[in-house]
């Protein structure tokens, strides 16, 4: 589904992100994605939703190489990728149910149907009771909920996942990995990336370690190993 | 983008330039002013012109003939005059009415009349001729002298009096348009950089929401568009306030403008021009806005 081909990513002043990155990733996985700050976790994700592009090399999505979108069509691009990060990104102005259906009402999609699938997200997620609320009366953890449920309210077929519990105590951490998994088992495939040891250890998935741009190691169960 | 994204875009917009609150007060002030100052410029410019046609109007040249020039030869040349381009009207005026005119003039100095009986009549014939353009004269005379084959005429008295009061006047005219327009383009780059100040702050107040309609996929034009709509609405309100200011100001100046400017009556052109006045308000208003927007835009909104 995801494929890298020979991917280097050199920012300016030579500082490089990543080196000769080749990597495949199927339908239906859940991969994570671990190494210590400035190893490349990020880059590698931003990649996938085209926040960056390679210096070198291709990122192939669905057999398209998604290196040569253009610009005018880097939004429909997006909207077949969710992406949830460490601050949560949620709009303080908004409740939890505008914060979610905001990424239908961009996509032109009718009043209706924004209805049914946020309010079915919201009870994916847990948190179909509070969806009246504002971002600042919940906690870290129903915040990133609310992020999680946005990212996916247009059944997209891949989540990418940057740090999401970067900001989360554990009962909260457990809380959100339990819902990813619990979304990669409905059939979406799953990109973490997070320095979290424990985290990566219990998940017992594949796991895929970066140093200084390098992919050190790529196991099917894997253990947080540098 | 189909008419419903549309839509949302263009209500969002309503939402920022409500929400803005004061900053969309200033911003409205600043705009008022300058399509205000548009107004008073726009009067002064069509008041000044309207003095000048009207001065126009009354100037007439005349082009003295010989005295022993003889009818017929007259009447041709009268004709050939009236074909050139750029002739308004044309008056033949021969010895006996001039001298009726000179009598008239002079009637109660009785030195002039005395000396002028014993004389009989010194007075030449002449054509009083009037121009759509004065500044034309020349061109004009210029090409009576070509068919003037005879040799019949023999004096303007164009030149030598009243070119200097119609060239003159012409120049004020054309100097206050220019002040007229430099002051207004003045007004308008302050207008379109506060407007633009204001978009640029509204940008930074909602430069979460544009990160996070990046994330899930906005359309670059469904990011842009609210605050297209917020300058545009800048314009809009500015120009009505502008038009509810400028017509009472004006109705009720009345009285002592139509003392000072004889030319023309303000309030009945006003009236009569109402529709198209509105109009041009309103879209500079707007364009305005838009054009601010679009700058702010390009310079902060990275998409």
């Amino acid at each position: 589904m995801i494929h890298f081909r020979n991917v280097s990513k050199i920012y300016t002043g030579d500082v490089v992100a990543l080196r000769d990155v080749n990597l495949d990733i199927g339908k239906g996985e859940f991969v994570s994605v671990v190494g210590q700050s400035g190893t490349g976790k990020s880059t590698l994700l931003k990649m996938i939703i085209l926040e960056e592009k390679p210096t070198i090399g291709q990122v192939f999505f669905n057999e398209r190489d998604i290196t040569t979108i253009g610009n005018r069509e880097i939004p429909h691009y997006r909207r077949r990728i969710g992406v949830v990060f460490q601050d949560f990104k949620l709009i303080p102005k908004r409740t939890v149910f505008e914060n979610v259906s905001f990424a239908l009402e961009i996509a032109g999609k009718s009043n209706k149907e924004i209805k049914t699938n946020v309010s079915q997200i919201l009870e994916i997620v847990g948190l179909a009771e509070k969806s009246l609320k504002y971002p600042t009366q919940l906690s870290g953890g129903e915040q990133q909920r609310v992020a999680i449920a946005r990212a996916l309210v247009h059944h997209p077929a891949v989540l990418v996942a940057d740090e999401p519990t970067g900001n989360l105590d554990m009962i909260n951490t457990w809380e959100i990995i339990e819902l990813l998994i619990r979304i990669n088992k409905l059939g979406t495939t799953v990109l973490l990336a997070t320095h979290n040891k424990e985290m990566v250890d219990r998940l017992n998935r594949r796991v895929i370690a970066l140093d200084k741009g390098n992919i050190i190691r790529d196991q099917l169960e894997g253990k947080y190993m540098i | 983008m189909n008419f419903l994204t549309f839509w949302r875009g263009v209500k969002a917009g309503i939402k920022n330039f409500f929400r803005n609150g004061w900053l969309s007060v200033a911003t409205i002030s600043i705009i008022v002013l300058t399509l205000f100052l548009i107004n008073i410029v726009f009067l002064i410019t069509v008041v000044s012109n309207r003095t000048l046609e009207n001065v126009q109007d009354k100037i007439d040249v005349s082009l003295y003939l010989k005295a022993e020039a003889d009818d017929s030869a007259i009447k041709s040349l009268e004709e050939d005059i009236r074909k050139i381009a750029g002739v308004k009207d044309l008056n033949f005026i021969s010895k006996e009415v001039a001298l009726q005119d000179f009598k008239e003039k002079h009637k109660d100095d009785e030195i002039i009349l005395k000396s002028i009986e014993e004389l009989g009549n010194p007075l030449q014939p002449s054509f009083s001729i009037k121009m759509e353009n004065p500044e034309e004269y020349q061109r004009v005379f210029q090409k009576i002298k070509e068919l003037d084959v005879k040799g019949l005429t023999s004096d303007i008295d164009y030149y030598s009096q009243k070119k200097p009061v119609v060239e003159k006047l012409s120049s004020i005219t054309k100097s206050i348009r220019k002040v007229g327009i430099f002051v207004v383009l003045i007004f308008a780059t302050i207008a379109v950089l506060v407007t633009f100040n204001s978009v640029r702050l509204t940008m930074h107040n909602y430069r979460r929401e544009v990160e996070i309609m990046k994330l899930v996929g906005a359309g670059h034009w469904f990011i842009r568009l609210p605050f297209i709509v917020e300058g545009m609405l800048y314009g809009f309100f500015s120009a009505w306030i502008s038009i509810l200011i400028f017509y009472p100001l004006i109705y009720f100046l009345s009285p002592y403008l139509n003392r000072a400017v004889e030319v023309m009556d303000i309030v009945q052109y006003l009236n009569e021009n109402a529709i198209k006045i509105v109009a041009i308000q309103l879209l500079s208003g707007i364009f305005l806005g838009a054009l601010s927007s679009l700058i702010a835009i390009r310079k902060y909104l990275k998409i």
